[in-house]
Formats: structure tokens, sequence, C-alpha cells
């Protein structure tokens, strides 16, 4: 994200050429050697998570949910399976599958908090960077705001931990297995910031099949 | 929260510090040719809206107890960081560079650039590195982080202070092996060639 900085005398003396800069862009007002105020445009600002206008539309994570959402779209009635079993998922356990969050914030209803779609995309998150471990995965997305806009998720959103919690336990279900290696086909995470470690070894390497590896 | 009146370029610019001074407290909306298409925040607005106020990172988790294991290191002898000490950049500390590499190094993020837009956009990752505002720019980061990364003295102090850190804890909760394998790469690329 480049964010522009400037000085209030500087915004004194090109206030026009800045605005013009604003309207495209968010603008970091410094005063006295502080960030003190944030010149914002609405297209950003009204957004629930903001990030995807953060975001240069060549950046990977933005080509990638282009290129999901695109082949999600052929998916409808494997949305509606996975929607299904993240329901019947929550009625069997018959409690909030949200830990370390109190059963009255917790999910309820699939639908009400977290659609399948971006189930779908946690999953597909977790497949593309090779995550092996529910933990970190929930780091990436709860603590990395450009990941959680990748799955869908807004920046206040209260249900993270349940969406991880919901698409890890799917990830345990053979089916979702092959409808993710179908999804995925031809989509790649693979960058440089990918850890060495992930693209070379494993550290569990006889971890079981039913987790899955990209 | 309600924007606070709408404001054109030209009434801005005739009062534009008292005007920048309310909105800290209340924003402003901005106007073009009567339509409104911006408003101005205060900073800690802005940061609430991108995400960076209300999620508060678990003091138990494993990379902040690296911090404090590695913090114990850096304060306790800071005399073997004088090399690093001249790092001088105006968003950053040395210290705050020291964690930024073992950031680095335990998460085998090669690309410094890679590495910038994790710590931007991570709040785990700033926490550990201490960032609570901007970072520099890209261009200046990079450098920076080249230039340590050849700095053998740092680096060979790096390689004692996470001799025995708590790195297994890491590697556990990553589901990924956290080791020092970048870092002995780094030596081995900065250490001088035995026949020059």
């Amino acid at each position: 994200m480049r964010i522009e900085k400037v000085g209030m005398k500087e915004l004194d003396r090109h206030l026009g050429k800045i605005l013009g800069q604003a309207q495209k862009g968010p603008v970091i007002v410094y005063m006295r050697g502080v960030p003190s105020l944030c010149i914002v445009p609405d297209f950003i600002w009204e957004r629930p998570n903001p990030w995807g206008s953060l975001l240069p539309p060549e950046h990977r994570l933005v080509v990638l949910r282009a290129q999901l959402d695109a082949k999600l779209g052929h998916e409808q009635a494997l949305l509606t399976r996975i929607a299904n079993d993240v329901n019947s998922l929550v009625a069997a356990e018959g409690i909030t599958p949200v830990e370390g969050i109190p059963r009255a914030e917790g999910i309820c209803h699939v639908e009400d908090l977290v659609s399948a779609e971006i189930i779908v995309r946690v999953l597909a998150f977790k497949v593309l960077r090779n995550i092996r471990s529910k933990d970190y995965l929930l780091d990436q997305i709860k603590f990395n705001m450009s990941n959680r806009w990748f799955v869908g998720l807004p920046v206040d959103c209260r249900c993270v931990e349940a969406a991880v919690y919901l698409a890890w336990q799917l990830s345990l279900k053979p089916w979702a297995y092959v409808f993710m290696t179908k999804l995925v086909a031809g989509l790649a995470f693979d960058t440089p910031s990918t850890p060495r470690s992930v693209r070379q070894r494993a550290l569990f390497g006889n971890e079981s099949p039913q987790h899955f590896v990209a | 929260m309600a924007t606070k009146g709408r404001f054109g370029a030209t009434q801005l610019k005739k009062e534009l510090a008292r005007l920048a001074k309310s909105a800290w407290t209340q924003p402003l909306a901005l106007t073009r040719y009567h339509a409104r298409w911006g408003r101005i925040v205060s900073y800690l607005m802005w940061r609430k809206k991108i995400g960076f106020v209300d999620t508060p990172v678990p003091e138990n988790h494993p990379l902040l107890r690296l911090r404090e294991y590695v913090d114990r290191f850096v304060y306790g002898k800071a005399s073997g960081l004088v090399p690093v000490l001249t790092v001088e950049t105006a968003y950053l500390l040395p210290t705050q560079f020291i964690r930024i590499l073992i950031l680095q190094i335990i998460y085998e993020i090669e690309c410094p650039e890679d590495l910038y837009e994790e710590i931007d956009r991570n709040l785990l990752y700033r926490q550990f590195v201490g960032v609570d505002a901007e970072l520099p720019e890209v261009e200046e980061f990079v450098a920076l982080v080249q230039s340590l990364q050849a700095n053998m003295d740092l680096l060979r102090w790096l390689k004692r202070t996470l001799r025995n850190a708590p790195l297994g804890d890491i590697s556990i909760a990553s589901g990924m092996p956290a080791g020092t394998e970048l870092l002995d790469a780094w030596l081995a690329k900065s250490a001088p060639t035995s026949s020059g």
C-alpha cells in the first residue's frame, strides 16, 4: 500500500493538487512530524473492508481473488453443499464453534455471519499457501488485513475465528478435498514471500493426507 | 461518525488550520462542485477504519514471547549492537530493525519488498516489530534491510541471540519450521572468502 504523506505546510501550499491526489487514494497529513489527519475518498471509506481499494489492481491478492471468484461463479451447487455442511456442523455440535468467544457472540447460522463463499475462500487460501496449522491460518486471516479482504471479511468482523474454524473442519472432509483441488487448479500463490521452508519441505511430513497440499 | 459541514477547496484553503484541528474530533466532508467525494478524519480514525485498532494480539502468542526473549538481549547487551546502532531512519529505531530481521529470518521471507508488505499490513508482525504508525517508504526500507543483511557483526550477534531462542513454539504454531537457515545463508554470503 502506498499512501501519500504530506506536512501541513505542504498541504497549505499545494492544497488543490493534494486534494486531487486524495480523490484517488488516502493522503496522510503530518503535523510536527506526527501523522495527525487522513484525507480519504468516500469510495474507500465506505467499504466494509477498504483494503480492496488500497491494493493496486495488479497485486497478486487482487488478481487471485478475481480468478477465484470467477471460478466460484460456476460452482453454485457446491457452494450450497458447503453451506449445508457448515450448518449441519454447527447444529450437530450444538455449540458455538468459535473458540474463546462467548456463546452469545458465536456463530448461530452460517448464512447470518459467514457465507459459504467466505468459507471457500478461506479454504482456498489455506490450500494455495500450503498452510498446515489452524493457528497459523487464523493468524494470517485475523491479523493480516489484506488477507482478510481476500477471504471477504470486513475489518471489524467478529467472526474471523468462526470462519477459520468452519473452514478447517471442512478441510478434513474428503469431498471437500476433491472440490478444492479442482477449484484451485491453475491458480498459484507461490511468491518469493512464501517461506522457502513451506515451498521445499514440511515439518510435519507424516501429516494426515486429509490435510490439503497445493 | 457523521461528518461536519461540507467544505470545498476554497473554504478549506481559507480556514485550513482551524478545520484541520476540528477534524481530529469530527470528520469533515469534502465537496467538489457541490458533490461530496471524501472526508478528512483523524489519523486514529483512519487506523481504526483499516482494522489497526480493534484487533488485539494475544499477549501469549509465541511470536510475542520471542520478542520478549530477543529484547532481553537487545537491551541487556546493547554494547554488542554498536554496529547496528548507526542505522538511522525517520520512522524506525535500530531495535525495530533487529526485530524486522528476526521476523525475516524465522519466517524465511527472502524478499525485502514482501517483508515490507507483511509488516505494513499484519498486526501481529507490527506488534512484534513495535511499529505503531507508518513505515518508511518501501525503497528506503529495502535499502536499510539489505545493508543490515550484509553487516557481519550484526549477523553474528543475531546468530548468538537466536541460538537458544524459543523457536520451537513458533514452529508448532505455524506448522512449519522456524529456523535460522536464511541467517546462515546471509552469513555465508557476507563471509570473506579464504582466498581473498
